[in-house]
């Protein structure tokens, strides 16, 4: 199965947007639009479609645009139901650009996706968020395997360890265990591990969890500090890709 | 066959002071594919370099970048995406001439981002690589 490599995509005409509206959640959204035309194109070039998505990374630098691009999202990938990380970031290449998105397809889909949920009956930390999107936790795409990313909101709905970034990262690495188990696979079949947190702060008790995780089989790893991830009382998050032998 | 797994490390020396020693590793080879560890500054005998100087940072971590594809039997040319992370935008001109300088012509897919932090303050930009063997 062929997978499809995309660049970080955002609106080409971002300063058009920002003219228009400022730098505001109308013209979040109509960058979005454009990035997501951006990505049906992409894809359609490589000879593939929106089924092939796996995984997105959303790339936001201000969470009060959050609701607008995901509204977005939501149309734009209709029955799709990647897998999502929602990162709030310091800046964007382009100063215009609001939102990135990043995203990761595996030609040949829909591809197997487990646990799918509409974002409106799921919480985001404590709280439900408004906009509608279909997402999964899991994506099997041949024999790479991309999960949700991981915080300390368990896979029951219930957020653990408010203002204790270690005791989130247990709940995530348990989330992971539980979902790689799903997909038959388990932490030695991981191969990439990028640990995000809110406050550098975090670092130690959340690497100090998430690392030891991996004892025997290694992956490897990139650290970053970002501005937020999907609510302020989410200070961790972590992305696991693994890949099945052959 | 089980991943292929190079240069496992341990983590301790990288956080002095912190109770964070683990082991991890500078490349996974699954099949065909490769994924490095998000290239820095650091040598891969664990010297810092470009204390300061970002574009020197940067270079360090393309020639990182070769020498761990080259060990995990891929090489340049087989890089399909690259992550370039910075903690400010006023590295991005200095830091972007460096890793184009060293891609030439490959032409991978590109991400950026701007950051609050890297695993430590010094560190002021890290590049992430994903690479498929051609041919495997």
């Amino acid at each position: 199965m062929t997978p499809i490599f995309l660049p970080g995509l955002c609106d080409p005409d971002a300063a058009a947007t920002v003219r228009r509206h400022g730098h505001t959640a109308a013209a979040a959204a109509e960058q979005a639009e454009a990035v997501f035309s951006r990505l049906h194109d992409a894809l359609t070039a490589a000879g593939g479609a929106a089924t092939d998505v796996c995984k997105i990374t959303m790339q936001i630098t201000d969470r009060a645009y959050r609701q607008a691009i995901y509204g977005v999202l939501g149309r734009q990938l209709a029955g799709v139901f990647p897998v999502s990380t929602g990162l709030i970031v310091k800046g964007l290449p382009d100063p215009d650009a609001l939102f990135q998105l990043d995203a990761w397809a595996m030609a040949g889909g829909p591809h197997a996706r487990l646990r799918r949920y509409r974002s409106t009956d799921a919480p985001y930390g404590l709280n439900k968020q408004e906009f509608v999107c279909d997402f999964c936790m899991v994506v099997v795409a041949g024999r790479r395997i991309f999960l949700r990313g991981q915080t300390g909101l368990g896979l029951n709905g219930v957020m653990v360890g408010l203002n204790d970034a270690g005791a989130q990262a247990r709940q995530a690495v348990d989330n992971v265990r539980v979902l790689l188990a799903q997909a038959g696979a388990d932490l030695s079949h991981a191969v990439r591990l990028v640990t995000y947190v809110t406050d550098r702060a975090y670092l130690e008790p959340v690497l100090g969890v998430v690392q030891p995780a991996f004892a025997g089989t290694p992956a490897v790893a990139t650290e970053l500090v970002v501005k937020g991830l999907a609510a302020p009382e989410i200070l961790m998050e972590i992305d696991v890709h693994a890949v099945l032998p052959a | 066959m089980a991943h292929q797994r190079f240069r496992r490390f341990n983590t301790g020396p990288i956080y002095p002071g912190q109770q964070i020693a683990n082991e991890m590793c500078m490349a996974v080879r699954a099949g065909n594919l490769i994924f490095l560890r998000g290239q820095t500054g650091f040598t891969l005998d664990g010297d810092f370099v470009g204390l300061g100087d970002a574009a020197a940072q940067a270079d360090q971590a393309m020639r990182n970048v070769r020498v761990l594809l080259e060990e995990a039997g891929a090489k340049m040319e087989d890089i399909c995406k690259i992550t370039t992370y910075i903690t400010d935008r006023a590295y991005r001109t200095a830091v972007y001439q460096v890793v184009g300088r060293h891609l030439g012509n490959i032409a991978p897919v590109g991400t950026g981002l701007i950051v609050n932090g890297l695993a430590l303050p010094e560190m002021l930009v890290e590049i992430d690589i994903e690479a498929v063997i051609a041919g495997a």
